[in-house]
């Protein structure tokens, strides 16, 4: 049986990979978490799990012994992204593991990629998000230690991952929830989005691909949809139509606000909170705008949503990115239509608490 | 001149270091503590923990106990509690352990016979019947304002922050369970505290072979049930909602002093309990750990087997899986081989 080591754990990709390949029966499941407490989800099963930072060759090595695989599938800042490639490499070599399952991410194209974007077309470290960058950088840092090394790489460059637990399901029903949900142009733009289970299908397939090392693979759902139709069996449920979303303002330059609104990390660590504080720290967070702009005599009539820059690209998207390499190489196809995605990620936002009305 | 009881503190993990250190020092400025020593066994722990509380680390449980202390605080993971509480009890001290109590009602009977036994006094750490709100709450529960009580909801929890030691914190071995027997023990403490044992329950929970990170727990009462959902994986409202045939009153989780109620006919109420401006969630330790030393109040003192703890016991007994609908049927059958296998 395949003994894989899943890096980043705690996360949302990684516990649904934990999730889905320990009871699928067909892996043995290492988790490996930077700290403990991200072990609260892996421990429903009884499994090894192991705690090591990503940037601690050291402690990474130890965690990966006896392992085949691993998945790289660490969130974090964009010194994270970019700095822990090189030890992760490292001390898989050092630890004996066979391959790396890289997860990127769609985006090193850009969140609003041109016509016929493939994984040949080449990539810019100088793009507007700087999110997209470091990916770059991950990825170009990954295939060449990978022509020094001899641990085997597989690059998966999945779009916006969506299922149970995801940031654009739970964090855009807590967004409609607190009255700051929001399309750009109505979401009418193309979702490059996969369901999380299509996801840990693809990893498995690249793990067990005899020809797929050093190459990097789009990946997506089968169905060609906009942001709305992904988003609106949200609101619908939430009682919230998404016909009736206020239209966002644009972003303005990046201040203080806007450098924290837009920010992954706190954004992360904001999702964790109790639905309270975040309500409050969106208060503050609207303060802090109309004492900036000068807006205080609006009374309390809310605020309109601010578009991101990023979100902005994201929801006015023309292309659809396409897995065809996947399909080829890796016999990648998803397992998950995107109407059967969509009742079980509400079937998940009713278990988490939501008020679904199903 | 009164120098203070000696306390001695084993297990010196988060709970020692966030919370009865800061309170500890309260108590000595206060002239209350006199000597503080403390065990752990990563002796790194130990240490920074003396530090915080200009105390002595010792290098053994043998070694605390021989140094003797006036009250012992157990700290420790839960397995240990029964253990080391008896071992400090029949050393002749009484004892403030840290909740859970005890993992099920066994270990909890043992270590009330210990004291009986030793004629020393055993305090349980359950730290929200020190806040003003919940004795308040209770008062009003009891009082019938809110007439005949018709539903009672608590959700409560998030995605785990805790800062535990190691991965051993989330092994039924250690702390003899998952989100129940940690905050669950809280909750279903003031659900007894408040309204009295249940007439029937029923538990679901998601462990498969390891500990549970979500719950739900249903308490049946004769006029309404308690529905509680404990969860360390998503953020819940973090809300206790106490609904009765003559108002409502809402309770947010943690929060000493606060509540907000309505009595039908009337306009809502934000109430903020009078007190003290040196109150604070601090002083609710504090209050424990007075009412828990010789002489004190011993307003935490264990006499009979805490409700809490047989109830937890019996949920895990009377476990059923929860659903977990996102998961594809080759993955809902094997989970529930899992946990049948637990």
């Amino acid at each position: 049986m395949e003994r894989m080591a899943i890096l980043g754990a705690g996360g949302f990709i990684g516990n649904r990979a934990v999730e889905m390949l320990h009871l699928g029966g067909r892996f043995e499941v290492i988790p490996v978490v930077r700290t403990a407490q991200s072990l609260a989800l892996a421990s429903r099963f009884e499994l090894d799990s192991r705690v090591a930072d990503g940037r601690d060759k050291a402690a990474l090595a130890e965690a990966f012994r006896g392992c085949d695989s691993v998945l790289h599938a660490i969130a974090g800042d964009l010194q994270t992204i970019v700095g822990s490639v090189e030890p992760v490499y490292n001390a898989a070599r050092a630890a004996g593991v066979r391959r790396i399952i890289y997860l990127s991410s769609a985006s090193v194209h850009g969140q609003d990629p041109a016509p016929h974007t493939t994984e040949a077309t080449a990539l810019s470290k100088h793009q507007p998000i700087a999110y997209n960058n470091a990916k770059v950088q991950a990825e170009e840092r990954l295939l060449s230690l990978r022509r020094q090394g001899d641990v085997e790489v597989v690059i998966l460059r999945p779009g916006i991952v969506h299922g149970p637990r995801s940031f654009w399901v739970g964090g855009f029903a807590d967004a409609l929830l607190a009255g700051q949900a929001y399309l750009v142009d109505g979401g009418m733009g193309i979702c490059n989005g996969i369901y999380v289970d299509n996801l840990v299908h693809a990893i498995t397939l690249a793990v067990a691909s005899e020809t797929a090392d050093g190459q990097a693979y789009l990946l997506g759902d089968r169905e060609t949809y906009s942001w709305r139709d992904l988003l609106a069996p949200i609101g619908e449920a939430l009682g919230y139509p998404l016909e009736q979303l206020p239209p966002p303002t644009a972003e303005q330059a990046p201040g203080l606000v806007s450098l924290l609104r837009n920010n992954r990390i706190l954004k992360g660590f904001a999702r964790r909170l109790p639905r309270p504080i975040k309500a409050a720290m969106r208060a503050g967070m609207r303060e802090m705008r109309i004492g900036k702009t000068g807006e205080a005599g609006r009374g309390s009539a809310p605020a309109a949503p601010i578009a991101t820059l990023e979100m902005s690209l994201l929801h006015r998207c023309g292309w659809k990115l396409p897995y065809t390499r996947a399909t080829d190489e890796l016999g990648y196809e998803p397992i998950v239509s995107l109407a059967e995605a969509q009742r079980r990620t509400l079937t998940w936002l009713e278990f988490a608490g939501y008020p679904v009305k199903l | 001149m009164t120098l203070g009881t000696d306390v001695a503190v084993v297990g010196c993990g988060a709970v020692s270091t966030l919370y009865y250190a800061p309170a500890l020092m309260r108590l000595r400025r206060g002239g209350v503590v006199g000597r503080i020593t403390a065990f752990d066994p990563d002796a790194g722990r130990a240490h920074t923990f003396a530090e915080l509380v200009d105390g002595k680390p010792v290098g053994s449980f043998d070694e605390l106990l021989e140094l003797g202390a006036g009250l012992v605080i157990v700290a420790s993971p839960p397995m240990l509690h029964m253990a080391q509480s008896i071992a400090a009890m029949e050393a002749g001290m009484d004892v403030l352990c840290e909740k859970p109590l005890a993992i099920g009602a066994a270990q909890a009977q043992a270590m009330i016979d210990a004291a009986t036994r030793t004629g020393t006094r055993l305090s349980a750490g359950y730290v929200r019947r020190q806040f003003p709100a919940t004795k308040a709450i209770g008062d009003i529960v009891r009082s019938g304002l809110l007439g005949e009580i018709t539903g009672v909801t608590c959700f409560e929890g998030g995605p785990f922050a805790w800062p535990v030691a190691g991965p051993t914190y989330f092994s039924r071995s250690s702390s003899g369970g998952g989100v129940l027997q940690d905050i669950g023990t809280h909750c279903l403490d003031l659900l007894h505290w408040w309204f009295g044992a249940p007439d029937r329950f029923d538990y679901l929970d998601d462990a498969f072979g390891g500990v549970e990170a979500n719950c739900l727990v249903r308490l049946d009462y004769p006029s309404f049930r308690a529905t509680v959902r404990l969860s360390r994986d998503w953020a819940q409202p973090n809300v206790y909602r106490i609904v009765g045939s003559g108002g409502w009153l809402a309770w947010q989780v943690n929060d000493p002093f606060n509540y907000e109620f309505q009595v039908l006919g009337n306009v809502p109420a934000k109430v903020s309990m009078m007190v003290s401006d040196k109150d604070d969630f601090q002083q609710a330790f504090v209050r424990q750990i007075e009412g828990a030393l010789p002489g004190g109040t011993g307003g935490a003192s264990v006499t009979s087997v805490p409700a809490s703890v047989s109830l937890i016991e019996r949920c895990y007994a009377d476990r059923i899986s929860m659903h977990l609908p996102w998961l594809a049927p080759v993955e809902a059958a094997r989970a529930e081989s899992l946990a049948g296998s637990r």
